[in-house]
């Protein structure tokens, strides 16, 4: 098989020594920073940008595997430990995980979401290495209209499903259309929205805009509405699992895989879904639903696996068309961006041995993490005892640092400043903000795309919908508002209901 | 900021009333983040129709994609007004815990953001160590830091092993200011 010739190439770039090492360190810093309360894996991958600044790509997109997958696993632990999940694929591990930690059933709760991450992450990549091939097979012979109608899936996918109004999802994506305007036209050459300030004709660095939103808005959100200075954190405490643990979980692992990995590959909006649906069949399977919202191992076991495997699905449209599904995937084509390099279909054959290298790592940080996570523990949940104002302190100053070197500018300082604010107002009032990335980072590319479908027709709108494939993921997008939808609005209500009860 | 001002002078009113109770009241905050949002579809339709026309083959120029973002952005944010008009509210972000709306400390979310624009002005005359150490203490206060002595070490500390471990272990440049040759 070629994928598997192309594979061990990958291994060959990724086990160097030197690779290794960033490897390591990469899913060490991961972990390490993924851990901190609040801060999911797209922060962190957002503010440890500026560590590779110096680096070559392949080592660059090897420390950012293990930053993505560390990332996964430290925003577990804060799940489970503190009830913090960060981002909407860990809320439902933070229901059972948590109760589990408080009745001190914690070792065994951090153990099946650890293992349970490795084995998803596992499988899931062996699927990605086998999917992505496949994929850019059909990807190649994709017209600009087809890009655009996938695009257009992706927007509205993401701003449909992930939070509870589609209302808030569409007004995110707007304002994210908006500040992806901003700038010279790469057509034309025209200012747009630039208001007569020359900074702004480059446009907006949309790594501003994630680590604006995440980290400012949520820094002053904390500050202007917390109830105390101090976390409460649930004692880790507990046996590792038993083996009844084992024998309760493993199933929910392969179930959880595989619901999070397809779910992952097709433009469908993040990893709420995947999880929800992971966690109500498994409550719908198990012999004791009535456990379910109590600190039923399932329900941290399934939904950590489909969060995992749906890490490792949302690489494909990535690497394959160039589209992220997800804020985490949006920051790493930032990455890619940043060394000139454009996902897509070109990108597994031009720049092969990068992206099985990339591929390689991420099974190999998978390994290093469980061998860094199962017996280090202890070591990370030490990192929740930093107390609370010198956490949000800390995330706000390297949130800055961030915004200073990425130019070297002030200018960036004061525009991610009030994009904090944005992320505050937004957060206030329920605004998902992983639209407005997305809608940020893909508006230029589907404008792209748009114009050269209608450069191709002659300005005729008919060739937006001249194919079978765009006519598909069109009817296909209908579909997929209104399903899901459905799905997630019972599995939802039902959750709630048990937690409160 | 008319995001920014909606907010502060709103949150009163918007506090999350008991079920049923208080849903009736006009929510002020969404509803000016509603015409801000309107706002600046206006400002992008009225920027994409200043452009020049094309002159590619689609005749289709750069005002184009704008234009359908402006109508796009007006039509979701009509859409809002008259959802907040017809009571609909947003539900409060809950994922990053011991957080509550109904609970406002106007004095401290300005102290971080005086924090922010010090950082701004202070960071390339002061230089880095000096003014990402004020940056931390401030914040930190806010955040419920009360314990001045250790605050301040901390964030001193903080400072220059940023500023080392940036400058010499990953050659990133940040203003040197008042430190320099010091450091």
């Amino acid at each position: 098989m070629e994928s598997l010739t192309a594979l061990g190439q990958g291994f060959a770039v990724a086990l160097t020594l030197t690779n290794l090492l960033y490897a390591l360190a990469g899913t060490a810093i991961g972990t390490l920073v993924g851990v901190l309360p609040g801060i999911g894996p797209a922060l962190t991958i957002a503010l440890l940008l500026p560590l590779t600044y110096g680096l070559e790509p392949s080592s660059t997109l090897i420390m950012f595997a293990g930053i993505y997958y560390g990332a996964m696993y430290g925003g577990s632990t804060t799940s489970i430990l503190l009830k913090t999940p960060g981002e909407a694929g860990s809320i439902i591990t933070a229901i059972d995980g948590n109760k589990m930690a408080r009745s001190g059933r914690g070792a065994a709760a951090l153990a099946t979401a650890a293992i349970g991450s490795f084995v998803a992450g596992a499988l899931a990549t062996a699927a990605l290495a086998v999917a992505a091939p496949a994929i850019v097979g059909i990807a190649v012979k994709l017209g600009p209209h087809d890009y655009l109608a996938l695009m257009v899936m992706a927007f509205l996918t993401v701003s449909a499903l992930l939070g509870r109004s589609v209302l808030r999802g569409l007004v995110s994506l707007a304002v994210g259309l908006v500040i992806g305007l901003i700038g010279i036209d790469f057509q034309s050459g025209q200012a747009r929205l630039d208001f007569g300030l020359v900074r702004l004709l480059d446009g907006i660095d949309v790594v501003l805009v994630i680590v604006g939103l995440f980290a400012i808005g949520e820094v002053l959100y904390v500050a202007a509405h917390q109830t105390g200075a101090a976390f409460s954190i649930a004692r880790f405490s507990g046996r590792m699992m038993s083996r009844e643990d084992w024998r309760r979980s493993w199933k929910p692992w392969l179930r959880g895989t595989a619901i999070g990995f397809p779910m992952g590959t097709i433009p469908s909006g993040g990893s709420e879904i995947p999880t929800f649906l992971s966690y109500s069949l498994e409550r719908k399977l198990s012999k004791h639903p009535e456990e379910f919202g109590q600190g039923a191992i399932e329900g941290v076991a399934g939904p950590e696996a489909a969060n995992n495997a749906n890490a490792a699905g949302v690489l494909v449209p990535l690497l394959t068309l160039g589209i992220p599904t997800s804020a985490t995937a949006a920051v790493i084509l930032v990455a890619f961006q940043q060394y000139g390099i454009q996902p897509g279909p070109q990108l597994l054959t031009t720049q092969a041995a990068l992206v099985w290298g990339l591929i390689a790592s991420l099974f190999v940080g998978n390994v290093m993490l469980l061998l860094l996570n199962l017996p280090l523990v202890r070591v990370w949940v030490k990192i929740l005892q930093i107390p609370k104002p010198y956490l949000y302190a800390g995330i706000a100053l390297f949130a800055l640092l961030g915004a200073y070197t990425l130019n070297g500018s002030v200018f960036d300082v004061w525009v991610m400043a009030v994009i904090g604010l944005l992320g505050y107002v937004m957060r206030r009032f329920g605004i998902p903000v992983t639209p407005l990335i997305i809608g940020a980072i893909l508006g230029p590319l589907a404008e792209l795309q748009l114009r050269r479908a209608l450069d191709i027709s002659a300005g005729d709108l008919g060739i937006l919908v001249s194919s079978p494939f765009s006519i598909t993921v069109y009817v296909l997008l209908v579909v997929a508002i209104v399903l899901p939808r459905v799905l997630a609005r019972r599995t939802a209500a039902r959750a709630r209901v048990d937690a409160a009860a | 900021m008319t995001a920014d001002g909606g907010a502060h002078a709103a949150t009163p009113e918007s506090r999350p009333a008991p079920a049923g109770q208080g849903r009736r009241r006009v929510a002020w905050g969404e509803l000016v983040l509603g015409l801000a949002v309107l706002a600046l579809g206006v400002v992008v339709l009225l920027d994409a129709r200043s452009l020049p026309a094309s002159t590619s083959a689609s005749g289709i120029g750069a005002g184009f994609f704008p234009t359908v973002v402006a109508v796009f952005t007006m039509a979701v944010a009509v859409a809002l007004i008259l959802h907040v008009l017809l009571g609909g509210r947003g539900d409060p972000d809950e994922g990053e815990g011991d957080v509550d709306v109904a609970v406002l400390h106007v004095r401290a979310a300005l102290v971080v953001l005086a924090a922010i624009a010090w950082y701004a002005l202070a960071l390339e005359r002061l230089g880095y160590v000096p003014t990402a150490l004020v940056t931390f203490w401030a914040i930190a206060y806010a955040l419920g830091a009360r314990r001045y002595v250790r605050d301040f070490l901390i964030s001193a500390a903080l400072a220059v092993v940023i500023y080392v471990g940036f400058t010499q272990g990953l050659s990133i440049r940040l203003p040197a200011g008042l430190l320099e040759g010091v450091l």
